[in-house]
């Protein structure tokens, strides 16, 4: 019956959102990227949610998906708002360096070192001194491999 | 197969007809500007290759054939996959909206082609929620501004792209409320279907709900990107915002679509508030048997008044100074929010209580016919009210006089 | 070697009748190929880092994937079956390179790209409103916030933490245990052999296909969404606005007291926090 061959498929396909959102969680390290997964887990129930509701011809499933839109505007302010001013303190956006939070009669336990960065060699970019015409290299201006 | 020729067809001629308005708008702007500004406009490019100056209508032509043999480079620092994915998404965002805009009423079926039904002048008749996917096609056109001035990979790119997307979407908000009071008169989303109740009950929504309209005009004149909201393309703060990096033809995409925005905000502006294809006396109301004469005078007062609103737009941005950006923001966040809100509660509480059941009987006995002014009044009402409210308020905002409690000469800026 | 009783138990499915034949292992099977390949996929798209492992990877991970889909009914018509596997196409492949992207602002892209895929689903489900509050609420609020956090927290556009994982382990364990559990689903929906298109799990048949789905199908599908949602679930929608009011506050409440927190005390600047 295509009724269950709709429902099967949109089920699938909201699993496999489901299962990309959660090993994108598990394996970045941006917590702005992990958070994207979490909204991306969302959006795969949101799928399976209105799949299920209209198999039995039922609203809750879509008011509960009106709900998961709100909810996840609500987290997605607030958590925002914390992944600021824990970049602003921090100094970065990777999670890794608030391992050793904890309470305060807590040894620290650190999971895996964060190496760190190699900030000696810095990639600035090289601005020629004023006044001084920099050395125009011939193969340049006779080809261009893009605009 | 005829099911998917009628909305291709449909589709076709939209897409022509806007990029063509587009196009000549541009030289409407230039003559209209001149005329503000006592000068003549571009009036020598008539046909090409003669002398023959026909009002400078040519000059669209000229205009985009220089643009598109601009030598069109693309700088080397930019992130090159969203430099050109920005303004494709604008351009995107902007003319899928004409697929809920309706062009007139209906045209009296062919049956010589096949077509036993009249024909809805709207390439989406059975979408039930046309000014939602309205709104979702604005959203989506932010993304073109943050992409653009983040690709961009310069200072003045950036600031210029953020400053312009928290604009548009502060006034996302107010446009929206300004809306709400129209669809809760009308009971649907539909823009054709609104249409239909202004033409059935005779009363414009501009006249029934004034403050709405207000709200609705300045937050389209914002998401438009026009004067008095003109901060991202104001070239004495920001050299060109978002698009300052761009030449050539992605720069004609970009500038096309805010050309494009500000025709649909004209089209809502009409629709929703100046009743769309309806006159009294002329076009008949939602009831009406169509026929070809119907249609092409429906079709003519819907253009018109789209004219007549664009050419309010273009005054409108040779007249009056632009908003410095934290009054800009102001006004969306603490007076259009709020008004907006306002404007919403006292609507739905009116609405109720014209209804039969209410006191909508009543009504009619006392007033029989003159019903639909007094239904008018309430609204005009809280529009001065309104008004009153914010001059108590925030008496900056309304009072226009020069300040006299500030000394300028001592003032850091004459420094 | 009985894994689907395994299975079975695990699930605890006390209501559960059907019998197990030798034609469900053979099914079992195929699903747990196309788990491996999937993971494997995976693995290599998000732990190694070369061009042939990316491509390889990619090219592993459809495999699983279509491999798993082969098992489902198919969608009836085929315009309907190109229609709704061409949308959960443009839902899953950028999901994918959303998770797999080095850059975050790509990221973020990919996942709006990933919405539009969603929307679109949810409009061929007839989910009117829903899609298109995705789209709205979603696409065009929520990510263009994450787009500005991540533009004004990281202007380099990525650090080094967005090249590196956690390590190769973690990565495969978590990759296995996705797939294994899209798997399963899957396995629970395929119809079992000798059980005339009823699945392992016995979904529930719908109650009655006729006034239902002609309530939630309706043309005019806002006005009846409405009336459902401000009768039925009027207190959870008077929740929701009170939910999204505390959050509104909140968020301002920690970026003012985060303002004062990052005030340089003797700077001679006044602040104030009004216009």
């Amino acid at each position: 019956m295509s009724d269950t061959a709709i429902l099967q498929n949109h089920l699938f396909v909201g699993a496999v959102l489901f299962a990309l959102g959660l090993i994108g969680f598990l394996v970045r390290r941006n917590v702005i990227v992990m958070f994207l997964c979490v909204e991306l887990m969302l959006q795969g129930v949101a799928l399976s949610l209105v799949s299920w509701s209209r198999y039995h011809g039922d609203w809750g499933g879509q008011m509960l998906v009106i709900f998961i839109i709100t909810v996840a505007a609500c987290e997605a302010a607030l958590g925002l708002a914390l992944v600021w001013i824990m970049a602003q303190r921090g100094g970065s956006l990777d999670i890794a360096i608030w391992q050793t939070l904890r309470e305060r009669d807590q040894a620290p336990y650190t999971d895996r070192e964060v190496p760190e960065e190699d900030r000696s060699v810095e990639d600035w970019p090289q601005l020629t001194p004023a006044g001084v015409e920099p050395v125009h290299p011939r193969e340049e201006d006779m080809y261009r491999s893009h605009v | 197969m005829s099911l998917l020729l009628v909305p291709l067809v449909k589709i076709a001629i939209i897409l022509f007809g806007v990029m063509t308005a587009a196009a000549y708008f541009v030289l409407l702007e230039r003559r209209v500007a001149a005329w503000v500004q006592d000068r003549r406009g571009p009036n020598r490019v008539g046909i090409p290759g003669t002398n023959i100056r026909l009002f400078g209508l040519g000059q669209p032509l000229a205009d985009g054939l220089k643009m598109i043999l601009k030598e069109e480079y693309t700088p080397a620092h930019v992130d090159r996959g969203l430099y050109l994915l920005a303004p494709l998404v604008m351009m995107s965002a902007a003319l899928a909206v004409f697929a809920v805009i309706p062009c007139g009423s209906t045209l009296p079926p062919i049956p010589a082609l096949g077509l036993q039904e009249p024909i809805a002048m709207l390439v989406a008749p059975s979408f039930d929620v046309g000014m939602i996917y309205v709104f979702a096609l604005s959203s989506i056109a932010v993304y073109g501004v943050i992409l653009g001035g983040w690709a961009s990979n310069s200072k003045y790119s950036f600031l210029g792209g953020l400053r312009s997307s928290a604009q548009l979407i502060a006034y996302e908000l107010p446009l929206g409320l300004g809306l709400l009071g129209v669809v809760l008169a009308t009971g649907s989303l539909r823009l054709d279907a609104i249409v239909a109740e202004q033409a059935n009950t005779g009363v414009w929504f501009a006249l029934s709900q004034p403050l709405g309209m207000l709200i609705f005009m300045i937050s389209a004149f914002a998401e438009a990107a026009r004067l008095p909201f003109d901060l991202p393309e104001c070239e004495q703060e920001l050299v060109g915002g978002y698009h300052t990096e761009y030449a050539g033809m992605k720069l004609v995409v970009f500038l096309t679509a805010e050309f494009i925005h500000m025709i649909t905000a004209s089209f809502l502006i009409s629709i929703l508030f100046l009743g769309g294809w309806h006159f009294w006396g002329l076009t008949g109301n939602a009831e009406t048997p169509i026929t070809w004469t119907l249609a092409a005078i429906r079709v003519g007062v819907l253009f018109a008044k789209v004219f007549a609103v664009i050419f309010f737009f273009m005054m409108v941005r040779w007249s009056w100074p632009r908003f410095r950006y934290d009054q800009l923001l102001a006004l969306a966040w603490k007076v259009l929010l709020p008004l907006g809100l306002l404007n919403l509660v006292v609507l739905a509480i009116l609405i109720e209580v014209q209804h039969p059941q209410v006191a909508g009987g009543w009504l009619d006995e006392r007033f029989g016919a003159g019903r639909a002014v007094v239904s008018w009044l309430p609204g005009w009402l809280l529009l001065v009210l309104a008004f009153m409210l914010v001059a108590w308020l925030r008496p900056i905002m309304t009072d226009n006089r020069p300040r006299t409690d500030v000394d300028l000469l001592d003032s850091p800026l004459q420094e | 070697m009985d894994w689907s009783g395994f299975l079975w138990a695990a699930a605890d499915s006390s209501e559960l009748a059907t019998p197990i034949g030798p034609a469900c292992a053979c099914v079992a099977g195929r699903l747990l190929v196309a788990v491996a390949l999937a993971a494997l996929g995976l693995w290599c798209l998000l732990a190694l880092d070369s061009k042939w492992t990316r491509r390889g990877g990619v090219g592993l991970a459809a495999g699983g994937v279509l491999l798993m889909a082969s098992q489902l009914q198919l969608v009836q018509p085929w315009g309907d079956w190109l229609g709704f596997w061409l949308l959960a196409a443009l839902a899953v492949l950028p999901a994918a390179a959303m998770i797999v992207s080095h850059r975050p602002v790509y990221s973020a892209i990919w996942f709006a790209v990933s919405l539009l895929g969603v929307a679109s689903l949810l409009l061929w489900q007839g989910a009117q409103f829903l899609g298109l509050a995705t789209m709205v609420v979603y696409a065009g609020a929520i990510v263009v916030t994450f787009l500005f956090v991540l533009m004004l927290a990281l202007p380099a556009g990525y650090g080094r933490y967005d090249r590196i994982s956690w390590g190769k382990l973690p990565v495969g364990v978590a990759c296995l245990v996705a797939s294994g559990l899209v798997g399963l689903c899957v396995w629970g929906l395929s119809p079992a052999p000798g059980a005339a298109g009823e699945s392992p799990w016995q979904l529930a048949k719908p109650a009655s296909t006729g006034m239902l789905s002609e309530d939630l199908l309706h043309p005019a599908h806002v006005a009846h969404l409405g009336s459902h949602l401000f009768t039925e679930y009027l207190l959870a929608i008077e929740l929701a606005g009170v939910l999204l009011l505390m959050a509104l506050v909140g968020a301002v409440s920690w970026m003012a007291q985060a303002q004062r927190y990052w005030q340089v005390p003797g700077d001679g600047v006044e602040r104030t926090d009004h216009v």
